[in-house]
């Protein structure tokens, strides 16, 4: 039943990060409804399941969104990966934990600007403009789910 | 438990790298199916929402516009046939020779023995008493009770009708007349009479002027105890059918 629900949850992060625009966008930053829930299925859940959705969930955004074919199942899967070889080296109900989250995003974005960006130049450009807001838009979305979270424990 | 992650992990490095060495074999299409499956475009699936509301309404309009239409038809289809009857009417009433009044049918009676006509004109028009009545394609009767405005006409379906009638080939003369069939009387045995031949009036008689067309034989044979000839005939018009009627002016 919990595979399910993961699945649907899966599809329904897919869906809103490919559209994201139609519904959460703050100037040029959004939210990354996926790398959320990599985040927390690895570390609050079972790390298997989170290896499991990240290669799923890049799989699909990979023919979403073709750049080179296997790199989003790559870079989802060693996230979640990562994740899982430092979950029991953090701990993990604090907040301050989040920063681990801030650093997933900024990672990942890191990486998708690196595929999908040209020139160096604008790279740091939009590091500021663009990957650190995003990063801390995310961990305060994190935030809200770790308190859920920690309550429901 | 982390050798499984391990290994899932390689597992999934492996495909994707997989992936990335047959990047040139993949299926794009597949990707914009998919893509095509996931985003929705709620600008538009609004927009379809309300567009839907908008046909029904049209719809609505439609159906109310057809229904107009399809009654309008209808009263056309009548007017139309109406008007052929009209014209039948006028083209009948010139082409005859002498001065008939054609008057629609009012009433019938519902019974087919001794069937009669009630016509809506009467002796305010010109009609007489024993006037003639024809249709189209033949004799339908005659009047038998001439009101101020109405008329009562007898049809040839009637145990009292007796109309003389001739064999247009053979000169034949006969009595034409009913008894839950149409029959001739008085025909002798030798008489040149067949199946087939016409019938018409032979102006004997002071009602049915002469020559208006009555029938068709249907059957003729010798009566095994009688002199004379056993004549069925089937009339041109078909009385039950007819709503307008000709009079014809004494």
């Amino acid at each position: 039943m919990r595979i399910f629900a993961l699945i649907f949850i899966s599809l329904l992060a897919f869906f809103f990060s490919i559209n994201i625009e139609k519904f959460i966008l703050i100037g040029n930053i959004s939210l990354k409804p996926i790398i959320i829930l990599l985040y927390f299925t690895t570390l609050y859940w079972k790390p298997l399941y989170g290896l499991a959705t990240g290669f799923f969930l890049g799989f699909l955004y990979e023919i979403y969104l073709p750049v080179f074919t296997g790199t989003y199942p790559l870079i989802f899967t060693s996230m979640a990966f990562g994740l899982s070889l430092i979950e029991k080296k953090i701990f993990k109900f604090r907040y301050n934990s989040l920063i681990l989250l801030f650093c997933t995003v900024l990672f990942i974005n890191l990486v998708q600007v690196i595929i999908e960006v040209d020139k160096i130049s604008s790279m740091f450009y939009i590091i500021f403009t663009h990957l650190i807001p995003e990063a801390i838009l995310n961990s305060a979305v994190g935030l809200v789910i770790l308190y859920f979270i920690k309550k429901s424990q | 438990m982390e050798k499984k992650v391990l290994r899932v992990y390689l597992l999934f490095v492996c495909i994707s790298l997989s992936l990335l060495v047959f990047d040139g074999f993949t299926d794009i299409k597949l990707g914009n199916k998919c893509y095509s499956f996931f985003s929705l475009d709620f600008h538009n699936f609004f927009s379809k929402f309300l567009q839907n509301n908008d046909l029904k309404e049209e719809n609505a309009r439609l159906l109310e516009k057809i229904a107009a239409l399809s009654y309008e038809k209808q009263t056309y289809n009548e007017l139309k046939k109406e008007n052929q009857e009209l014209k039948e009417i006028i083209e009948f009433k010139f082409n005859y020779p002498k001065g008939i009044i054609p008057a629609e049918i009012e009433r019938r009676t519902p019974e087919e023995i001794n069937l009669s006509y009630q016509i809506g004109k009467g002796a305010s028009e010109g009609i007489e008493r024993n006037a003639a009545v024809i249709s189209f394609k033949g004799i339908v009767g005659k009047v038998l009770k001439s009101g101020k405005n109405t008329s009562v006409v007898q049809t040839l379906k009637n145990y009292n009708s007796a109309i003389s009638v001739k064999d247009t080939r053979s000169s034949i003369e006969g009595i034409l007349k009913w008894n839950k069939k149409f029959f001739i009387e008085g025909v002798p045995q030798y008489a040149d009479l067949k199946k087939g031949d016409t019938l018409v009036t032979s102006g004997k008689g002071s009602v049915f002027p002469k020559g208006l067309p009555v029938g068709i034989v249907t059957y003729a044979r010798k009566k095994p105890d009688d002199y004379s000839l056993e004549i069925e005939i089937e009339p041109f018009e078909d009385l039950n059918k007819i709503s307008v009627v000709f009079v014809i002016e004494k």
